[in-house]
């Protein structure tokens, strides 16, 4: 199998982020931050590497800032239903996941909320940003946007859009999902108050693992409460971070995933990584723009305004059948509406979808060209 | 003799955290979980010094890191 599908999650992970969760499974096999044996200690040591690790590399102001989530879902319903109330309007993009439109439509239905989209304009940050502008009102109180839209790969200018926000004290959140590890995001000087990360993507850990940056615990309230390790007399939520928002017996495993997946990434460099997933699209978007069967939805891949994803269409065929029939040709890739209907809105591409392609740090020129050829090949019997 | 001191803590976390701080700065320690009889609330992991904690407690506050209460043992 050659694996496209990496927006989904990548695979394979590095050699030693599975030597690193199979060490997990026998050195930390202990529940870290509850007991005082020393089996504990030791994997409540390591959690904490993990969070110092995830704090340097998104240079967050303090290490208990970071949050082990299940998902960056999970993440994103933490902040918009822990820190929105009765009467916060909110701004979102045109090209968001699901992950934040299904949360934003059910406080919309409940009364709590209310929301208006900003469009996005690829290659035209200001364009963008003076979207986001128009659609703010006087008690807009958050503004959500992906770093990166899963379908198209389109970026939005997060540190225009961080910038205005400060500026207007207004929070906010970035979903990260498709650009941690692939695109360098500094917490502070992009000026983001939420962080949420989907590190079983770019950051190479399993899934089941996700990650919630937040600079100001203070204005969450925890939606999930429960054990923590702390003040257990005391009936209440800890107040202090990032027990609040982390109740439960964390993911281990996962977590010593994430360890070695950023170490992996800071040994490569995220720069060598990202140039090597922009050669690859480059490569398959060359190919593909040069025949008239296919139909691509986004310009040349630009690093400015692009992260290595890539979506198409063959002329005439459901994306599903597509994805099925290089399927059969030892290919994965994902098709259909990739859990995000509002970009599908922007580009027409609701009824048929679109065929995604992800590279990671794995994937190779010759795997690209072959799955160029392969597509071809679809489209010729279809023609 | 030395004295043995227990900075109590808010949560592993924050306790790792002053470790951490504490070693940079020279001054020998470690984490510990503390006995509720001690904690008086429930759970809780404490820095553990072996000098007095002045110092220690003042580069901990310069640092963010809450103590809670200081034990003398």
């Amino acid at each position: 199998m050659i694996y496209f599908d990496n927006a989904a999650t990548t695979y394979p992970k590095p050699a030693a982020v599975y030597r690193g969760c199979e060490e997990a499974l026998y050195k930390f096999g202990a529940n870290p931050g509850r007991s005082g044996h020393a089996f504990s200690m030791k994997t409540a040591e390591m959690v904490y590497s993990a969070r110092e690790t995830v704090a340097d590399f998104f240079n967050a102001s303090e290490v208990e800032n970071v949050v082990f989530t299940p998902n960056c879902t999970a993440s994103i319903n933490m902040v918009l239903k822990g820190y929105l109330k009765n009467g916060a309007h909110v701004v979102i993009s045109n090209l968001e996941h699901n992950a934040v439109v299904r949360p934003i439509f059910r406080l919309k239905k409940d009364g709590i909320i209310d929301y208006s989209v900003a469009n996005v304009e690829e290659g035209n940050e200001d364009a963008t940003l003076y979207n986001f502008k128009k659609a703010i009102r006087p008690n807009t109180k958050l503004v959500v946007c992906t770093h990166a839209s899963n379908v198209f790969g389109i970026k939005l200018p997060i540190r225009k859009i961080g910038e205005f926000c400060r500026n207007r004290k207004i929070h906010f959140l970035v979903d990260a999902a498709q650009t941690a590890g692939i695109v360098p995001i500094d917490i502070k000087r992009d000026k983001i108050d939420f962080l949420c990360i989907a590190s079983h993507k770019g950051l190479y850990a399993p899934m089941g693992t996700g990650i919630l940056i937040c600079e100001n615990g203070k204005t969450l309230k925890s939606i999930i409460e429960g054990g923590t390790g702390s003040s257990s007399l005391d009936f209440s939520q800890p107040e202090q971070m990032p027990d609040k928002l982390e109740s439960g017996t964390v993911n281990v495993v996962g977590i010593a995933g994430i360890l070695h997946g950023i170490n992996t990434i800071n040994k490569v460099g995220i720069k060598t990584i990202s140039a090597h997933e922009f050669m690859i699209v480059r490569n398959v978007y060359k190919q593909l723009n040069s025949n008239k069967n296919i139909k691509l939805y986004t310009e040349f891949p630009d690093e400015r305004y692009h992260v290595p994803v890539l979506s198409f269409n063959i002329l005439g065929l459901d994306s599903g059948y597509v994805i099925d029939e290089l399927s059969k040709r030892g290919f994965a890739l994902r098709g259909g509406l990739h859990c995000a209907p509002l970009a599908h809105l922007s580009k027409g591409t609701q009824e048929i979808g679109t065929v995604r392609l992800c590279p990671s740090m794995f994937t190779t020129i010759k795997e690209s060209n072959e799955l160029c050829k392969a597509i071809f090949n679809i489209s010729n019997q279809k023609n | 003799m030395n004295k043995i001191c227990y900075l109590l803590t808010e949560s592993y976390t924050s306790a790792m955290k002053g470790y951490r701080i504490l070693s940079r700065n020279s001054i020998s320690a470690k984490v510990e979980k503390v006995g509720t009889s001690v904690s008086r609330r429930g759970c809780t992991f404490a820095i553990v010094i072996f000098n007095s904690p002045q110092k220690a407690v003042k580069i901990l506050q310069e640092n963010n890191v809450r103590i809670l209460s200081v034990k003398e043992r």
